[in-house]
């Protein structure tokens, strides 16, 4: 499941990018078109942060390519994608991360953040329950702990 | 009943302990074997079972004492050697 998700998302990033490297290279030909009065290019912005973005993504692709005219007009890159520049900055660092300072990590909690396709970074302090870590495993959440080189409290947080 | 799984919980305060053990029975067919205080507030649970309802009752245990209290840490040991029984509190595991 995780990773069907992870190997659409990357599906879907390609994609992305050759459309975008074609709309780069469709912009100059459009330029030197433009005497001839071509049809504009169409740009679509779109920003990817979650789930649900990248579904609806799909969604407006798939409706696109129902069309054969604007499947056409897709191919030839005269509509286009364009990430929203904010949303793909933030989206690998700071969106897909869930700090957790204290207390414990349950099942629940990997749930959570297997739903919301989030990495967890954990505090020194933080206990992951013997099922989170099975469940984390199972289900392809990554958790990042913080200083892991302070001893003091080291031992007794594994 | 077999047993073949050790759940330990360890909390900080006798009422957040309380509340884990009381988690814990409720959550999956295990049994409280033992109550260890080692002062300083930190009180662990000993509890056995079978791996799952170990697992299962000490992920319970945490959750109830995140609500309730502070939890220290948190250990499932799957088939506890004999020997440790004769050292520690933690019960038989036959």
């Amino acid at each position: 499941m995780a990773s069907e998700n992870e190997m659409l998302r990357s599906l879907v990033r390609d994609a992305l990018r050759e459309a975008l490297n074609g709309a780069n290279g469709a912009t100059e030909i459009v330029k030197a078109l433009a005497v001839e009065s071509k049809p504009a290019q169409l740009v679509e912005v779109v920003s990817l942060n979650n789930d649900s973005d990248l579904k609806s993504l799909v969604n407006r692709v798939l409706d696109l390519a129902a069309d054969p005219q604007t499947l056409a007009a897709l191919r030839e890159g005269t509509i286009v994608f364009q990430l929203s520049q904010q949303s793909s900055n933030h989206s690998a660092s700071d969106s897909n991360a869930t700090r957790i300072e204290k207390g414990a990590v349950t099942e629940s909690t990997i749930r959570k953040a297997a739903e919301s396709g989030s990495t967890l970074i954990l505090g020194r302090k933080v206990v992951v329950t013997s099922l989170a870590r099975d469940k984390a495993r199972e289900m392809g959440v990554a958790i990042i702990r913080e200083n892991q080189q302070e001893n003091q409290k080291g031992s007794v947080m594994r | 009943m077999s047993s073949n799984a050790l759940g330990l919980i360890e909390t900080k305060g006798y009422v957040a302990a309380v509340a884990a053990a009381d988690a814990m029975v409720k959550a999956a067919n295990v049994t409280i074997v033992a109550r260890e205080e080692v002062g300083d507030g930190l009180v662990t649970v000993v509890i056995v079972g079978d791996v799952g309802a170990v697992k299962a009752a000490t992920d319970a245990g945490a959750e109830a004492v995140n609500q309730v209290g502070e939890l220290v840490s948190q250990h499932v040991i799957p088939r506890p050697h004999l020997e440790l029984s004769k050292f520690f509190k933690v019960g038989e595991s036959a």
